[in-house]
């Protein structure tokens, strides 16, 4: 299944937004290269919106008292708990299987983003 | 005879007041505004600079901010300030009977000027029952008091604890030991008002080493400090010199409380002697006088959760709390582990806050 869910140019890099796609609440996202990604718009730890988080970068991992900043606007950050998940893959930042987020893949059409799920 | 001349008499001229050069070395120059640093900050500390509250009684700048991104005001007050927007998200969101206020604001935390923490005390009462009480027949109300005088503080309970909707007497934990005989004045007018005496970590709690380099140090050991006040309550004596005394531990964690109990009735047995008047084993003053919130609940295996609450040999002991509109919110529909049992759910969402607040039915749980 597919569906266009708005314009290439509808979200400069480093903005989100919520889109229905199909039954599924999704948040788009488009990262500081310019990519878009999708993600399912719930945080699986106690269900906050992820489309009201922050879409990020954020410190990786570094030596002891080094901050390291990277994945600029590539994280988005859950509203509530703040768990951090790679919009790439959906995968949380540290090591739990439950945390992990369905992702959709993007794709663009004739000037208009695609979700596929 | 010659004279420098005098401020009066050189306003708006150069002078120079000795015949020679000079140097003040002792002059402040001041920024408009903490926004004229960003320009030369970089992440990830330009994101911590988004929740910047200087250096106050709480000694962190929070890495990812102090609230529920969602609960954000769109004019920029703080968010916990707009009683529509709390009523929406929280008291209609989760048809809730009722939400205990226990404020964000710990003049009892002051370590000087204790007159003025008396006089802000007071002035919060006046102000929140006003602003807030008053218009909703859900809320609760905690009585603020500055337990650094305690007379001030009686004076207050003995003031508001009349109220129909106060059930308790706020008192922060800081770095004193609040089961001191120097508060037990406090505890005496509590029991006589039949008002709970609710302890939540202030911004100002410490640690065994004082404050932690880090902010994730600080919010994980601060348990540290209930723990303590456990243990200092009973071991001082509050519950045998004011035997109505009920103490709620809000936001200090619980899954610490079965060992903590086993060591207390551990060193009971041997060192009895040094507080005679403690005349059971702690771990019963515990079950019977205190009560625990449960956020931020910690979500291991959820088997373990439900042994933790086998191990307090009581399903009596904690109470729901979602902590709104903090960070750490802890959502009635998720948070609570999948291997409670309806019944223990019931218990903790709302019979056990009902018994030790004494609160009547509310309509809607007769359904």
């Amino acid at each position: 299944m597919r569906q266009i869910v708005c314009s290439s140019e509808a979200l400069v890099p480093g903005q989100k937004m919520a889109v229905q796609v199909g039954k599924r609440s999704v948040v788009l996202v488009r990262m500081g290269n310019g990519d878009y990604s999708a993600l399912m718009d719930t945080c699986p730890h106690q269900g906050a919106k992820l489309s009201d988080g922050e879409l990020t970068g954020t410190t990786l991992p570094s030596g002891v008292g080094e901050y390291v900043y990277g994945k600029e606007a590539a994280v988005l950050r859950c509203p509530w708990h703040r768990w951090e998940f790679d919009v790439t893959s959906g995968q949380a930042l540290f090591e739990d299987r439950r945390a992990c987020v369905k992702h959709f893949e993007v794709t663009i059409e004739d000037g208009n983003v695609v979700i596929h799920y | 005879m010659t004279t420098a001349p005098t401020d009066e008499t050189s306003e708006g001229k150069r002078v120079r007041p000795a015949p020679f050069p000079i140097i003040d070395t002792d002059v402040h120059e001041r920024m408009v505004s903490i926004e004229d640093l960003l320009p030369y900050m970089k992440e990830p500390f330009l994101g911590y600079m988004k929740h910047w509250t200087g250096w106050g009684e709480l000694k962190y700048t929070h890495p990812i901010g102090g609230s529920r991104l969602d609960s954000l005001l769109p004019n920029g007050n703080v968010p916990g300030s707009d009683y529509q927007v709390l009523k929406e998200q929280l008291l209609d969101r989760y048809d809730m009977d009722y939400a205990i206020l226990t404020g964000l604001f710990y003049p009892a935390t002051m370590e000087a000027q204790f007159e003025l923490a008396g006089a802000l005390a007071s002035a919060y009462n006046e102000w929140y029952v006003r602003n807030w009480l008053e218009k909703d027949d859900r809320f609760l109300g905690s009585i603020h008091v500055a337990p650094q005088i305690p007379e001030l503080a009686v004076r207050e309970i003995e003031k508001w604890g009349d109220h129909p909707q106060m059930v308790q007497v706020l008192l922060p934990i800081g770095s004193v030991p609040l089961g001191d005989p120097f508060y037990h004045s406090i505890y005496e007018a509590a029991q006589r008002k039949n008002l709970v005496v609710g302890m939540h970590q202030g911004n100002s709690v410490t640690t065994g080493f004082g404050q932690p380099r880090y902010y994730i140090e600080w919010h994980t050991i601060l348990s540290q400090a209930f723990m303590g006040t456990v243990v200092n309550l009973i071991l001082n004596g509050v519950f045998d010199k004011y035997p109505g005394t009920r103490i709620a531990m809000l936001e200090g964690g619980f899954t610490w409380l079965p060992s903590l109990m086993w060591r207390m009735d551990h060193n009971y047995k041997s060192l009895r002697v040094e507080v005679p008047w403690v005349k059971r084993l702690p771990s019963e003053y515990v079950k019977e006088h205190f009560r625990f919130s449960t956020q931020p609940i910690e979500d291991p295996n959820p088997q373990f959760m439900l042994r933790m609450v086998e191990m307090m040999e009581s399903d009596e002991l904690l109470m729901f709390s979602t902590d709104y509109p903090h960070w750490d919110f802890d959502s009635p529909l998720r948070s609570l582990p999948t291997t409670f049992s309806p019944e223990l759910k019931r218990k903790i969402f709302y019979d056990n806050a009902k018994n030790f607040y004494q609160l009547p039915d509310s309509p809607k749980a007769a359904r």
